[in-house]
């Protein structure tokens, strides 16, 4: 896929213009000075039209089905058409440019309360031997250290924290959810072990 | 299997079934028959590892797996409601180019080739619009075809515009439905951001805390809570889909 330097419907423009000016499709590639020379060598040498555009990495990839039949005929009704159809190609690039911008706002807020809350329950999913202790603490009266690294509780964190992540990352409609619920997990881990080494050395000391 | 299709995909099929692929229902099948397998394991695991009694064993596996299948089905349906919805999105290209192809060809079934023939590197809606091709060559009436074709458009207005794709002046000219669906979509993550957020920070800790107080940190019903958690996440994922969904249909 090559990319072109324009946007979709300054490209679109462009061929309009060169249509109505006399020249065939082809013949307005060449004019309007967006491909690389790649693709223009492609179609000198005869490659077919269609299979050239496809190679064009747009934003709108079915926008090249829009030329597979300009070709076939000169009226003006079919000018006219391409260029609304351009304009709207430009209204939507416009209205999803806004759309993008308010949703930026949320997204940034979304992921620091995505770091937040992970680290917050990967710390006090390091504590959690903690928890059992004063669970036995209010049975027995007597508060016993046996910091334990694995228990139904810790994973029971783990889950919670994916989760949670899962959940915020599919809410702000983020790209490559599988490798960053990967980097949690780690994340999760590399808390969970720090958090015990600290308080088993905390309560050595003591 | 069929529980399964119906569970997860009874809506997505009713929408959007052309764009649910062969390695989707793999997947599906996938999750299903490892859902078993979960139960299995996770049963040996905690019969072995508390000796806790068999039913207590046998219910936290049953909404273990019933949750793994439930958050798994529902990243399945999501990918392909996003799909469709991205379809949908440049859907206006797809008739305006089929209504360019029918002024220049004078053939419905002509500018449906002219189409295919343009989009030969995408794959979702163009074995659709093969399929319509083949029927027409079969014989099939060609009115019924475009009205029954239509379906594939979640927008009113495109499917309008392609049911009279023969006559010339109907053509997506402008389209007020995606200015307004663009601000409905902002509105509706802006609204339930916030009930969402609170939901998944305060839910999971105070709850999990709570718990952790009152159970022992090595008793099975905690590992109810995680489930819990994945329900309602999903519910609400689902629903907030949902909302959106219907909207568009509007």
């Amino acid at each position: 896929m090559t990319k072109i330097e324009c946007s979709d419907y300054v490209f679109l423009q462009g061929i309009a213009t060169q249509i109505e000016n006399g020249e065939n499709l082809e013949r307005a590639l060449f004019n309007i000075k967006f491909l690389p020379d790649e693709l223009l060598l492609r179609l000198q040498f005869g490659d077919e039209l269609i299979r050239v555009l496809s190679s064009i990495d747009f934003n709108y990839p079915s926008m090249i089905s829009l030329f597979s039949s300009i070709n076939y005929s000169d009226s003006s009704d079919i000018l006219k058409k391409v260029k609304i159809t351009a304009r709207l190609i430009k209204n939507r690039e416009e209205a999803i440019q806004e759309k993008e911008n308010l949703l930026k706002i949320h997204q940034r807020r979304i992921k620091i309360i995505r770091y937040v809350t992970s680290v917050t329950i990967a710390m006090i999913g390091g504590f959690s031997p903690i928890f059992a202790n004063i669970y036995r603490f209010m049975q027995t009266n007597e508060f016993l250290n046996t910091p334990s690294f694995w228990s139904f509780l810790s994973v029971s964190f783990l889950f919670i924290n994916l989760l949670n992540n899962y959940f915020l990352l599919k809410i702000g409609n983020e790209k490559n959810i599988k490798i960053r619920l990967i980097i949690t997990l780690v994340l999760h881990f590399l808390i969970v072990f720090a958090v015990r080494i600290f308080y088993s050395n905390f309560f050595v000391f003591s | 299997m069929k529980f399964l299709d119906k569970m997860i995909l009874s809506k997505v099929r009713k929408h959007s079934s052309f764009f649910i692929t062969e390695k989707d229902l793999i997947k599906l099948r996938f999750i299903g028959n490892s859902s078993i397998l979960i139960f299995v394991l996770f049963f040996v695991v905690f019969h072995f590892l508390t000796h806790a009694n068999i039913i207590l064993t046998i219910a936290i596996s049953l909404i273990v797996s019933i949750a793994y299948v439930f958050v798994f089905g529902d990243y399945v349906r999501s990918t392909i409601i996003q799909r469709h919805q991205l379809f949908d999105e440049s859907a206006f290209l797809i008739i305006n180019s089929l209504s360019i192809n029918m002024i220049s060809s004078n053939s419905f079934p002509k500018a449906i080739e002219f189409l295919i023939s343009g989009s030969a590197f995408d794959d979702y809606y163009q074995k659709y619009f093969q399929e319509m091709l083949f029927n027409m060559n079969l014989g099939e009436d060609e009115n019924t075809i475009i009205d029954e074709g239509k379906e594939i458009f979640l927008n009113k207005q495109y499917q309008n515009a392609f049911q009279n794709i023969k006559r010339e002046d109907f053509f997506v000219d402008s389209d007020p439905d995606f200015l307004f669906k663009i601000k409905k979509t902002i509105k509706l993550i802006e609204d339930n951001i916030i009930i969402f957020i609170a939901f998944s920070c305060l839910f999971p800790l105070v709850l999990s805390l709570v718990l952790a107080l009152i159970l022992p940190s090595d008793s099975l019903i905690v590992f109810v809570f995680p489930l819990l958690y994945s329900l309602f996440g999903t519910f609400a994922l689902r629903f907030i889909q949902n909302k959106s969904l219907s909207e568009k249909n509007d």
